[in-house]
């Protein structure tokens, strides 16, 4: 199935210099991956324990661009040092989810007796707001950021796993599925090889937009405890950590949230370009 | 109306299934996550309790017995209201969301109250001016909303419209709380619904009206934001497929002037969707809240819910969850049966 999925990307590469700003939100995001990535490799890690109290909550300036924080630490680099960690917890969130989520919407679409049971399963997991059941768990599971992705993985996949059931459903009843049945081909063959290659992609079509959501969610819950404490730069625990000084030091707020709310956005604008292009029903 | 009463409880009979699935999830949480040990929710950090205690408390959660059976129990204590002790607020863990439950209503009600006033409007424009200027505008706004933190969003309001409105001696509007300390004092008010708006209202307490005002306006603002491009979105893809239809065509040709058009034909009946995604919104808005009343200091369950956290107590956390589930739930079936009874093409 190699051939539609080619094809498919060269539609995609020509409607992609249409989508200016997604074009523009794409490049926004994969500068903020890119700064993430060397952050991480060139800024020594002893930063986040270079406590200073002599020179802390000293505005920007030319030796700290951002500022620096009540301990006396360089913000700028702690921003840069969060990026690389909550884009990391983001997008394995979502990739997670979305190989739980689409696995099981396939199995539920193609095989008749876990059709019901699991789409009840997910009827229970999305009648519960997600910040909300993340709340619980995470707080089950004691507070850390593992526990705390855990926790979103763990409330994020029934979405995929809805649309990937309806999108195989009316997928099997394809001309070609009898064709590949009546041919031999085997139940695992048919879904990984056929079936969701040739369903998937509206499914994937909300993962920019839910990096986005998981980003903005994983720092709320950051924001309201679930942080990872003063010596792991997190941007949500960063935002809290400056609340306290926000009349004082504004700085301490502004620049780890504006880096949520960039990242976020240049998320969205790709998110909202593909699912125009790639969910049929929003077609017109 | 028989069909509409029938439906009605066809659909609490499926919601009471959910609800059942929601506490299997909340128990399995508490009692069946491998590696957490179900006693530690109920010990305070650096308050350890004594081998007698201990056996007090396994007794009275059955932990002795096996999980389907602790189940049973479980479900019975949370039918009864037991839905244990909260370390938090000292309070069992229902009667304290209940005490502050009206705060949190009173929020989320405003907030969507305010969302449709400023959505509806926009999302009509935006259909009205499809990919004109006002439209894109609207979609860039929209889209700059949802990519908003909304803790963060409060808490530069908080510094705009508190702090540097009073460092330049302006009005201010308040940053914490529900009412102000000493409007409290000055002129108390004795609770009838727990809602300040309606009690003070009642009361003829104009005095804390104003201050109750006053101090709703920035987290309701702040977490309107939340279902405000919810609420655009919806309204606008509703409202450009109304406005394809042949009877917009046909007022059109009659003559009718474009106002009556959009407002008595179109509007109506592209508002429906919008009331349908309001169980949902609202949903949202519970979870925001938890944020919103965190950045405010708000009193009500979602800041509790907060608290727990940094308690490391689960018992109230879970019992937050659940019942947000809950009020979700009854929501649903509210707006579900509401809609039956707006759109009379539904079939129940």
């Amino acid at each position: 199935m190699a051939a539609p999925l080619v094809a498919r990307l060269y539609e995609v590469a020509g409607q992609l210099r249409q989508a200016r700003l997604a074009a523009a939100g794409g490049l926004v995001f994969l500068a903020i991956l890119a700064t993430g990535l060397a952050a991480s490799a060139l800024i020594p890690a002893s930063v986040v324990r270079d406590v200073k109290f002599a020179a802390k909550l000293a505005p920007p300036s030319a030796a700290h661009w951002f500022g620096t924080d009540d301990f006396g630490r360089d913000l700028f680099s702690l921003v840069l040092l969060a990026t690389h960690l909550d884009l990391r917890a983001a997008l394995t969130v979502v990739s997670a989810a979305l190989v739980i989520g689409v696995g099981l919407g396939a199995l539920a679409g193609f095989v008749k007796g876990l059709d019901e049971p699991l789409m009840r399963i997910t009827d229970v997991f999305l009648s519960i707001p997600s910040l909300v059941l993340a709340m619980a768990i995470a707080s089950v599971l004691g507070r850390s950021l593992e526990n705390l992705s855990l926790a979103l993985v763990f409330v994020s996949w029934p979405i995929y796993c809805r649309l990937m059931r309806g999108q195989v459903l009316s997928e099997k009843e394809k001309p070609y599925v009898r064709a590949l049945r009546s041919l031999g081909v085997g139940r695992v063959r048919m879904i990984v090889r056929h079936i969701i290659p040739n369903t998937v992609f509206p499914v994937i079509a909300r993962a920019p937009a839910d990096v986005g959501l998981i980003l903005i969610t994983l720092a709320a819950l950051s924001y309201i405890g679930f942080g990872p404490g003063p010596y792991v730069p997190e941007w949500g625990s960063l935002v809290a950590a400056g609340q306290a000084y926000i009349f004082q030091a504004p700085w301490l707020v502004l620049f780890p949230g504006g880096a949520i709310f960039l990242t976020s956005l240049s998320l969205n604008l790709v998110g909202d370009w593909a699912r125009d292009v790639f969910d049929p029903r929003l077609r017109s | 109306m028989s069909g509409l009463v029938a439906y009605a409880l066809r659909r609490l009979a499926y919601l009471g299934l959910v609800l059942l699935g929601v506490s299997l999830i909340v128990f399995l949480l508490l009692r069946g996550m491998p590696g957490v040990d179900p006693l530690a929710a109920y010990i305070a950090p650096g308050l350890p309790m004594s081998p007698e205690a201990l056996r007090g408390l396994r007794a009275e959660l059955h932990l002795d017995d096996p999980l389907p059976v602790q189940y049973v129990y479980y479900v019975r204590d949370l039918l009864r209201g037991d839905w244990g002790f909260s370390r938090t607020a000292a309070q069992p863990v229902l009667d304290a969301l209940l005490g502050r439950l009206p705060a949190t209503v009173e929020l989320a009600v405003v907030a969507v109250v305010l969302s449709a006033l400023l959505g509806i409007p926009a999302g009509v424009v935006a259909a009205l001016r499809k990919d004109r200027p006002a439209d894109v505008a609207v979609r860039v706004v929209s889209i700059t909303g949802i990519s908003f933190p909304v803790f963060w969003l409060g808490i530069l309001l908080q510094l705009v419209f508190f702090y540097y409105l009073q460092t330049l001696g302006l009005p201010s509007l308040p940053s914490r709380g529900r009412v102000g300390d000493l409007v409290a004092l000055q002129y108390p008010l004795g609770p009838i619904t727990g809602f300040y708006l309606v009690d003070s209202v009642l009361r003829g307490n104009a005095p804390f009206l104003a201050s109750a005002v006053s101090h709703l306006v920035l987290p309701a603002l702040t977490l309107s934001l939340i279902s405000l491009a919810a609420v655009v979105r919806v309204m606008r893809a509703s409202m450009l497929e109304v406005l394809r239809q042949d009877y917009i065509l046909l007022a059109r040709s009659k003559g009718l002037p474009g106002r009556v058009v959009v407002l008595r034909h179109a509007l109506r009946n592209a508002i429906t969707p919008v009331l349908t995604t309001t169980g949902t919104t609202l949903g949202i808005l519970l979870g925001g809240a938890v944020v919103v009343e965190t950045v405010f200091s708000w009193p009500g369950i979602g800041r509790l819910a907060a608290q727990g956290i940094l308690n490391n107590d689960s018992v109230l956390v879970v019992g937050f969850t659940l019942f947000v589930a809950t009020m979700m739930v009854f929501v649903n079936l509210l707006v579900d049966v509401l809609y039956a009874v707006v759109d009379p093409r539904v079939r129940y």
